[in-house]
């Protein structure tokens, strides 16, 4: 089993899944940061003046750092990044659940509207830890994977 | 060490790249909101580039302006919109590409003006429409800040559907 995590084909497909994943939602949010602004003052998770800081380079992390993955540099690093966003999405997504907040998810797409229920966006969201957790177990040292 | 240098390396591309297209892309955002003050309610953070070229009036300049027949625009998502607006308001929301709203508004003067309102305080999606009027050459757009709540709370005429 360890040998199927370790090779080269099933190492490429978590890197292009996650990384892929990242990229298309980064996409909306850089082309509309206003809206994106929004979303975030909606979470009501950091202070208003941090919003837009936010708002402005969170989606370049998710660019930069898919990028890496998909192309297969540093993959070990890039996937620990997006590991780390996914953990912060998590905690705030539970976080308003547990206060019964009305937000906006803000994850693909900046329109508006609700896209599923919280349940399911943290289910989504632990489900792309998985190959995060591959990746960063087995991928080689080197810079190719 | 390597992994936290790469790490640090990621992040750093990512804030550059960041500043760079926020600075050129034409619909960047201050990376500090602005803070709007309007009588009779709390400070509220501006997120957009639009804010300083706004004017935001209360509930009573909001009545005048109805009274006087001027056009309303409900900034809110359809849903909301269809559970009750403001008497006579057109529903535009904000998230739509320009040349939606420029449909949705149809041969209006450019000069003629409009009130645009979202749920209250707390919400943005009325100063994002307004900059995109803006940007669309409208001249004489008001952002009523107490919005949809203070309507309600003020009994003024509204309408549902």
């Amino acid at each position: 089993m360890a040998g199927f995590f370790r090779s080269r084909p099933a190492l490429i497909v978590s890197r292009l899944i996650l990384g892929g994943i990242f990229i298309y939602a980064s996409i909306d949010k850089i082309a509309h940061p206003d809206q994106f602004a929004e979303i975030v003052y909606n979470y009501k998770l950091m202070p208003g003046m941090a919003v837009n800081i936010m708002a402005i380079v969170l989606p370049w992390v998710e660019l930069v750092a898919g990028l890496f993955l998909v192309l297969g540099i540093w993959v070990k690093d890039s996937a620990a990044i997006l590991g780390a966003l996914l953990l912060v999405f998590i905690g705030a997504i539970s976080v308003n659940l547990a206060r019964g907040l009305d937000f906006d998810c803000g994850c693909f797409s900046t329109a508006g509207g609700h896209e599923r229920s919280a349940i399911l966006l943290l289910l989504r969201d632990l489900v792309l830890l998985l190959p995060v957790v591959h990746l960063m177990w087995f991928a080689p040292k080197r810079r190719l994977a | 060490m390597t992994h936290l240098r790469n790490v640090v390396i990621i992040l750093v591309l990512a804030v550059v790249a960041a500043g760079l297209y926020n600075t050129v892309s034409g619909h960047g955002i201050p990376w500090l909101p602005q803070e709007v003050k309007v009588e009779g309610s709390k400070p509220r953070l501006v997120l957009s580039s639009a804010a300083a070229a706004i004017d935001y009036i209360e509930v009573r300049e909001a009545q005048a302006k109805f009274d006087q027949g001027i056009k309303f625009i409900d900034s809110r998502q359809a849903e909301e919109y269809r559970t009750g607006h403001v008497k006579g308001a057109v529903n535009i929301p904000a998230t739509k590409d320009t040349e939606v709203i420029e449909a949705a508004l149809g041969p209006q003067s450019r000069d003629e003006e409009i009130v645009i309102y979202c749920d209250g305080e707390e919400c943005g999606a009325s100063t994002m429409l307004a900059g995109k009027l803006q940007r669309l050459g409208f001249t004489k757009v008001y952002v009523f800040f107490g919005g949809w709540t203070a309507w309600n709370t003020a009994g003024l005429p509204t309408e549902k559907g």
